[in-house]
């Protein structure tokens, strides 16, 4: 019986555990499979397999019932995922509904999440600009937050890793506030884009705009084509997932390389109820497991636990590793954990026409568009806001057909479409201030079908939030104006924060174990085997998008986990 | 018969082969309509002409051949709110009594020419109803939409890239019929 026992442990012991699959998680996995940790990888959704589980990649349009449009019933069945844009009849198998995990809103948040191996990763947007020694010092030049506890110089090294292994798409372009990084070729600009570009850099000194850089491989180096991935081709249908791994997805490229080291185990169906932590060795010996199918109990051993279970569930997973040492979240004696939490604003818009460049039309298509820096308060404080907005922007000149007959007149106008004037999107992406009033919680009362608490969400915009959103609206409109742009039009939305899907914080980094969770490593101050390395991370949230700074953070905190490890100090 | 009414007649043919390889596009949902609606044999009669009229069969196949009046249904019962709903089946419902009154005969009466005049005069006659103007609204968008997204059309008459041509963003415009 004892025999028993001690095998059954031994078969539930690995060396290092990562909770959750998604963009980090597969990040950690790779980073400590190839230095030779037994890994086991916890994922509470279904497993996906590269290319196999892509049911929708290569339908028609016509092969969709609803020819892509989720049914009336099932949007107002789901009123939270009904606002993601990118749920359509194509990826609906990619998402949760909101019955699934229910939480509570405190205030409006939509929480869109995806539950499967490769968790969002496969949906996201693969814009991947770097932080800049800017973003870094922000939180202690403009004094909110906490300092962050790194620089840029400790990153650098790491987003080139990461850059070369995934696939980054973009130019040198020279700029101190987005710096350059290991880059496939550029996306391609049009003409008007080429013309915006040119009237920036003449007439708005520190405003530039650039191709933005992607995670689709606009080349297939030998680094890419030994993960089996292949060239972008344009599809622009990257949220089915993509048969030729054109873009970054744990499921095309971390978790098939972890795989293939031999050392990865993946156990899909497994909500992590804990990190359990032993109070004789001061550490984390290991994770509790719910099997989300039979609802079963296990524990899982380990010598090193990484949380990447994307932002808000780490939360909810460390606010539950209750013990006596640490009765309100494991490694949470200052009772920060769950606050402090940002994300980025999305609310205004300007779009515009333009009626020069007629002789130039756009053919074909490409994966990525334009990106301008951000260039408010940005190597000093000089607006009544604080930080800035960076702008996703990009040119289009569509096919357009009159549609206001009827009979052969119509069926004429629709088989043959006519080319249609310039037209322009500009998007701002604008940092959010991190506030101990912005939190997530444990409700004391309310459990979900696995009997994990349920989490309150209390997180809302603020007046600093507000301002920029003018601001934006302002600066756009007179830099569109001055380059020609007509019929320019602003709009300002009232979206709840979550939509925005760029979640941030709770768990952050700092210097002091005072005002922060982890240290400059990623490790809990209090239980330094643990890491937490997804967004719950994040002592501020600048305006990039996150994903390209998770990886690199992971892919550092994991190798100095293995040297840790091998020096016996974890 | 000369060699244009040969190369017309040769056309029709292959079309009417098309016409079979084609329809049945969708089925109508078995989602139930909604209360108090009516939709028979005389309604699925008048939205097959109502969808004919608007994307006429020439010689290619039109949206009655590609089963798009189907289409349109299934839309309507699956992806509408129950206020559209009811106000395309009853105004659908009303069909005949308006072309009644405006043109003195059923819609299935009419000739092409003056169905095409019925379904322009909804948006302009007094005595139109809401309901109606909101059933030829949702069945035209849904028309056009089910004849555009059409396995015909996309195969055979506009084809769809699953993978675009390579990015130009300094494409000739006249290359694309555009104004120099």
């Amino acid at each position: 019986m004892a025999n028993t026992n001690i095998d059954s442990v031994k078969q539930r012991s690995y060396d290092a555990i990562v909770i959750g699959s998604g963009i980090s998680g597969g990040w950690a996995a790779k980073e400590l499979t190839e230095k030779g940790l037994k890994t086991l990888v916890l994922e509470r959704g279904r497993d996906v397999k590269h290319i196999v589980d892509y049911p929708t990649a290569n339908k028609m349009p016509y092969e969709f019932e609803h020819r892509g449009e989720i049914p009336h019933a099932t949007r107002e069945a789901n009123p939270i995922l009904s606002r993601a844009g990118a749920w359509q009849e194509d990826t609906d198998h990619f998402f949760v509904k909101d019955n699934e995990h229910p939480y509570i809103q405190k205030k409006p948040f939509d929480w869109i999440r995806g539950y499967q191996v490769g968790g969002r990763s496969l949906l996201w947007a693969r814009q991947t600009q770097r932080w800049s020694q800017y973003d870094f010092e922000g939180p202690a030049r403009d004094g909110f937050a906490v300092d962050w506890p790194i620089r840029y110089e400790d990153i650098a090294p790491w987003y080139s890793h990461v850059e070369s292994f995934a696939g980054i798409s973009g130019n040198q372009d020279g700029l101190a506030e987005l710096p350059d990084g290991e880059f496939l070729p550029p996306n391609p600009l049009n003409a008007v884009e080429d013309h915006f570009k040119e009237v920036l850099s003449e007439r708005f000194a520190g405003r530039h705009l650039i191709a933005s850089r992607f995670a689709n491989l606009t080349k297939s180096t030998p680094t890419q084509l030994a993960q089996g991935r292949s060239q972008c081709l344009s599809r622009r249908l990257c949220k089915r997932g993509c048969p030729f791994g054109g873009y970054f997805s744990s499921n095309s490229s971390t978790l098939p390389w972890a795989e293939k080291t031999g050392n990865l185990t993946m156990r899909p169906h497994s909500v992590a109820h804990s990190v359990i932590y032993d109070e004789k060795q001061e550490k984390a010996t290991g994770v509790r497991v719910i099997d989300s199918q039979t609802k079963e109990v296990t524990e899982y051993y380990a010598k090193i636990v990484f949380v990447n279970a994307s932002t808000i569930n780490t939360n909810l997973i460390l606010l539950n590793s209750i013990s006596s040492r640490f009765p309100n979240g494991l490694g949470n004696d200052n009772e920060l954990m769950g606050k402090f939490v940002a994300f980025h604003n999305y609310n205004t818009k300007v779009r515009a026409e333009f009626e020069g460049l007629s002789e130039f039309a756009t053919f074909g298509d490409r994966p990525g568009s334009t990106y301008i820096p951000r260039f408010r308060n940005m190597f000093r404080q000089e607006t009544g806001f604080l930080r800035g907005y960076a702008t996703a922007f990009s040119a289009k000149r569509n096919m357009y057909s009159d549609r206001s007959g009827i009979g052969q007149s119509l069926k004429e106008s629709l088989l043959n479409p006519k080319l249609g004037g310039w037209s322009v999107g500009a998007q701002m992406m604008g940092e959010t201030i991190p506030k101990e009033s912005n939190f997530v919680s444990l409700d004391a009362k309310k459990t979900d079908t696995w009997g994990m608490p349920l989490l309150n969400i209390d997180i809302d915009f603020d007046e600093n939030d507000r301002k920029m959103e003018i601001d934006s609206m302002e600066q756009l409109s007179e830099m569109l104006a001055a380059a020609g742009f007509k019929n320019i039009k602003t709009t300002q939305k009232r979206q709840a924060p979550g939509i925005d899907i760029h979640e941030m914080g709770g768990v952050r980094m700092g210097k002091d174990p005072k005002t922060s969770l982890l240290n400059e490593w990623n490790q809990l101050h209090t239980c330094k085997n643990v890491f937490v390395t997804d967004g719950a991370c994040m002592t501020s949230t600048s305006t990039q998008n996150p994903s390209l700074t998770y990886m690199a953070i992971t892919a550092r905190a994991a190798n100095h986990a293995v040297e840790e490890m091998r020096k016996g100090n974890v | 018969m000369n060699r244009r009414q040969a190369i017309k007649r040769t056309a029709l043919l292959s079309g009417g082969m098309v016409f079979l390889k084609y329809s049945l596009l969708g089925q109508a949902s078995s989602l139930p309509i909604p209360d108090g609606s009516t939709f028979g044999p005389n309604e699925e009669r008048i939205l097959q002409l109502v969808v004919d009229t608007m994307i006429p069969t020439t010689d290619t196949p039109g949206a009655k051949d590609l089963g798009v009046d189907q289409f349109v249904l299934l839309m309507v019962n699956d992806c509408h709110s129950e206020k559209d709903q009811i106000a395309f089946y009853s105004g659908l419902h009303s069909m005949d009594a308006f072309v009644e009154k405006g043109f003195g005969q059923s819609f299935a009466s009419c000739d092409i020419d003056t169905r095409i005049e019925a379904l322009n005069s909804v948006n302009k006659k007094s005595y139109a109803s809401p309901e109606l103007q909101a059933f030829i609204q949702i069945a035209k968008s849904r028309t056009i939409q089910g004849y555009l997204e059409s396995k015909y059309v996309m195969t055979e008459v506009i084809p769809h890239k699953m993978i675009p041509d390579p990015y130009d963003g300094y494409y000739p415009a006249s290359k694309l019929g555009g104004k120099i």
